[in-house]
């Protein structure tokens, strides 16, 4: 009789194990037989829907039980209309993965609408990509630091005021107190490469796939001179984007002309939260209430999609550089870096919002 | 009219002098590039996509709302799965694009719904001629000045290669500003009977261009709490879009109409349905004017934002000032159907200049031709005029092949195509409500489309009832919100000092000079009573 309960021990143990065994194995989640859509919150043609059609073959074939794959386009408000989508009604069961540029900075700059917990979506996945600012000629400057002795009126164009690519430039003009002017409105990376070829404009920046595309032979020809990048956030610090070693980050130039004590700066602190910001340029989400099964599954799935080498070859032939991708738990810190600064600094995210409003 | 006249052809030895100069040295290249490219465009299989995109843009074009550059970014993802090259792709993706403007009139005439948002124009006489039973020759006058347009679109980026930077970066966002209020003259034109109708109608279009999120300030202007209405791009944008917005002006009250009074389109029983030569032979008598639309067509797509939408209706009134009959607006004037026709397929080469040369797309199609541009691993910029100028030729022949296959081959259905407008109403309806409502649901995939299209189809049956412009209305939309971005860029960059700026002060003039050139004529003519012209 003694012996019966460690039977009944050994016997649930090994149900136990069994089961756990079983839940491991279901831990693969197939997707076999479903359509699974890659949700894009902008319109067809844009740089983030042209991007997410090319990727579509290479991730598809990631997925386990290798669903049909297409991209669903939902755009409006921004960004907005999809992020809230996703967050909110899009189904639970994986189906729908969302492809976020803004959803950030819309969190921070646009709380009434944007109805989403930015601390709560669970990131899949993602690439890295630094901005570059560049001058005319005509401006006679050939590295950043030279910005210091510069006595000419800067004219930095971008889309609108609450574009978050034209915020840094416009911190650093603004620490180093420069005479600049911003010029809003313009449609596109494209009408501002004209307008500073015209004269128009002496300063703009652009997303890194636009300035290996379009921006570097103007580079060459020497109409335009490169002065700063964004850089890219690496193991919590802000260092220079890999694929251009040689051209400082807006901190090291204002560091150089204004010295350490500059770090505490508000301005300053607003420009380290916004390398953070845009830490993650295209991020790969789940909503909150997707299972965490499934969670794991995908991200495994956009883990491979991210190192296959063939994928890799298309992307540096199409933009012309090497993709920086994020996986799932290096996303993941940095949004969460993001919600802790938001708690911790909200004099920096007031300077941000405030800038969203006016120049 | 003869002072008009001679200065379009000193305008025209001008350019070609400036350009003989420039082109100098460059003549053998460019001879040698051109039939490089001409030939890579007939080898296989760049050629065999080149048919599948003109079939595919050709169903595209036709069918109402479904518009061009939605259709060819869904297409951009099918290029990179066949793993196409670069002059494939752009045979494939090109090829579909340069038919569209084509076949979208054909939908225009015979249905009075815009096969395409930029061959609304070719509704306003074309339609009238359908119903009159000369749907023959409409369909005729407006695919033979189809393709001189596309001729002439294609003729200009070659002609373009030499002068490309002064022609691209001579005129900065001010004189785009003076362009887009000579537009707004263009009013006058359009408004039929009474200019101060098409004032209104005019500035009502205006109105409703401002609603979405300014592009400046991201404020909200006007969308009541609707996300819909803050627009579909990445920065926010227009909150009525053009597509549902034409579609809905133009299809609802027509299908209003065939609904109540029941029967078929064409309501005079002419013997036949034919009269295709005869339209071929209206293009071919209004020459000039096709040159000059096409003219117009092809500038316009080199300013950046304008595009087709635009280009219709300044070459439809271009063409309806240059006919003198004005007071017959909508009754089926021959030369409003060949303008249009015309300029919608130059516009298309226009574009390409600067997408080529600079890297700046004029529009949202050539915005996508940019990312496949990149994509293909093509770097748009000076080199694509020098070392790579083989791969540009084999675009503009892309266009030249496109048309000629396309038009040709829609001269052989064109008395089929023409027949149905003898089919009974009832039975046309609801599949052309099928494709109205599909089309403008391509615009964002919201239900919002489908309310704009409602709206605007209630308004434009008002208009007709009451016998407003709806061109004007339409102009107004698509040059309000152009006019207010340029106005702003020009305020914030130059302060007030953009009004003294050479190029606007021509701009100015020009604009003076073509609206008080009626009055003073009429007052000189009164004078001297002389020959009528």
């Amino acid at each position: 009789m003694t012996a019966r309960p460690a039977a009944i021990a050994a016997v649930a143990v090994a149900l136990c194990l069994a089961f756990g065994a079983a839940a491991q194995a279901a831990a693969q989640v197939s997707f076999k037989g479903k359509t699974v859509a890659i949700l894009i919150p902008y319109s067809v043609g844009g740089a983030a829907d042209i991007m997410a059609r090319q990727m579509l073959p290479f991730i598809g074939k990631q997925i386990p039980g290798n669903p049909t794959t297409i991209i669903k386009n939902m755009p409006g408000g921004g960004g907005i209309v999809g992020e809230n989508w996703v967050y909110n009604s899009a189904p639970a069961d994986g189906t729908v993965i969302g492809q976020f540029s803004t959803s950030v900075t819309d969190s921070i700059f646009k709380p009434d609408k944007a109805k989403f917990d930015l601390g709560k979506l669970q990131w899949l996945g993602g690439v890295r990509e630094t901005t570059v600012t560049f001058v005319s000629k005509d401006l006679g400057i050939t590295r950043g630091s030279e910005l210091a002795g510069l006595d000419e009126k800067i004219f930095f164009g971008t889309t609108s005021i609450q574009s978050p690519r034209s915020m840094l430039p416009r911190l650093l003009l603004r620490i180093l107190g420069k005479d600049h002017k911003l010029v809003t409105g313009y449609g596109s990376s494209g009408d501002m490469r004209a307008a500073i070829r015209r004269g128009e404009l002496n300063m703009t920046n652009d997303s890194q796939s636009g300035y290996f595309a379009a921006v570097l032979p103007m580079v060459r020809e020497g109409a335009v001179t490169p002065i700063a990048q964004e850089g890219t956030v690496q193991d919590g610090k802000i260092v220079r984007d890999p694929r251009l070693p040689d051209l400082p980050t807006y901190y090291e130039i204002v560091l150089e002309i204004e010295g350490e004590s500059v770090r505490k700066h508000p301005d300053y602190r607003a420009m380290e939260l916004l390398a953070y910001l845009s830490g993650v340029r295209r991020g790969w989400v789940y909503a909150a209430r997707v299972p965490k099964d499934v969670f794991s599954t995908m991200a495994a799935s956009f883990d491979r999609f991210l190192k296959d080498p063939e994928m890799s070859a298309h992307f540096e032939k199409a933009i012309g550089f090497e993709l920086v991708s994020l996986d799932a738990p290096q996303a993941q810190a940095i949004i969460d870096k993001v919600v802790e600064i938001r708690k911790r600094d909200p004099e920096a995210i007031e300077i941000l919002k405030a800038m969203a409003q006016k120049p | 009219m003869t002072l008009k006249r001679s200065l379009g052809w000193l305008t025209l030895l001008a350019f070609l002098a400036l350009w003989i100069f420039l082109a100098e040295g460059m003549a053998g290249k460019i001879g040698a590039a051109s039939l490089e490219g001409l030939s890579r465009v007939f080898s296989w299989p760049a050629f065999g996509y080149l048919l599948l995109g003109n079939a595919i843009g050709f169903a595209v074009g036709m069918l109402p709302g479904l518009g061009g550059p939605v259709t060819m970014a869904l297409m951009l993802g099918f290029a990179f799965q066949l793993k196409m090259d670069a002059v494939e792709a752009f045979a494939f993706l090109l090829g579909m694009m340069a038919v569209t403007a084509t076949t979208g009139d054909i939908t225009s005439i015979l249905f009075g719904i815009p096969g395409e948002g930029s061959t609304a124009s070719t509704i306003v006489e074309g339609h009238p001629m359908a119903r009159k039973g000369e749907a023959g020759r409409a369909l005729g006058a407006s695919l033979m000045s189809s393709l001189m347009g596309a001729l002439i679109g294609a003729g200009a980026i070659a002609a373009a290669i030499p002068v490309v930077t002064p022609l691209v970066l001579a005129l900065g966002t001010p004189e785009f500003f003076m362009l887009t209020v000579a537009g707004v003259t263009f009013v006058g034109a359009l408004s039929g009977g009474s200019v101060v109708k098409g004032l209104a109608a005019g500035g009502l279009g205006f109105l409703f261009s401002l609603v979405g999120l300014d592009p400046q300030t991201a404020t909200e202007r006007y969308t009541f709490g609707f996300l819909y209405l803050w627009g579909g791009g990445e920065t926010g944008g227009a909150g009525i879009g053009l597509v549902p917005a034409t579609v809905g002006l133009f299809a609802i009250p027509e299908i209003i109409d065939l609904a109540a009074k029941g029967g078929s389109i064409a309501q005079a029983h002419a013997g036949r349905l034919g009269g295709v030569l005869q339209g071929v032979r209206d293009a071919l008598r209004h020459w000039w004017l096709v040159v000059r639309c096409s003219a117009v067509g092809a500038y316009v797509g080199v300013i950046p934002g304008m595009g087709g939408p635009v280009s219709q209706w300044v070459a439809y009134a271009l063409a309806m000032q240059s006919s003198g009959k004005q007071d017959r607006v909508g009754t089926g004037v021959i030369e409003g159907v060949v303008g249009p026709g015309a300029a919608n397929n130059s516009t298309l080469g226009g574009a390409l200049i600067p997408t080529i040369a600079f890297g700046i797309p004029g529009n949202v199609t050539t915005a996508i031709l940019l990312g496949a541009f990149l994509i293909l691993g093509l770097r748009p910029g000076t080199s694509m005029l020098t070392r790579d100028l083989d791969v540009t030729f084999s675009l503009i022949w892309v266009l030249v092949v496109s048309n000629v296959v396309t038009v040709s081959v829609c001269f052989l259905f064109l008395n089929q195509l023409a027949r149905l407008t003898r089919i009974k109403g009832t039975l046309l309806i609801p599949p052309l409500l099928l494709f109205i409502y599909l089309g403008s649901y391509t615009h964002t995939n919201s239900v919002g489309d489908i309310v704009v299209t409602l709206a605007f189809g209630a308004l434009g049956w008002l208009m007709v009832v009451f016998d407003w412009s709806r061109p004007a209305l339409l102009l107004g939309l698509v040059l309000g919100r152009l006019a207010d971005n340029y106005l702003w860029i020009s305020y914030s960059r130059y302060e007030f000092g953009f009004l003294a700026r050479p190029g606007v002060l021509v701009i100015l003039c020009l604009i003076l000079a073509s609206v008080f050139y009626p009055a003073v004529r009429s007052r000189f003519r009164r004078g001297n009573p002389g020959p009528a012209s």
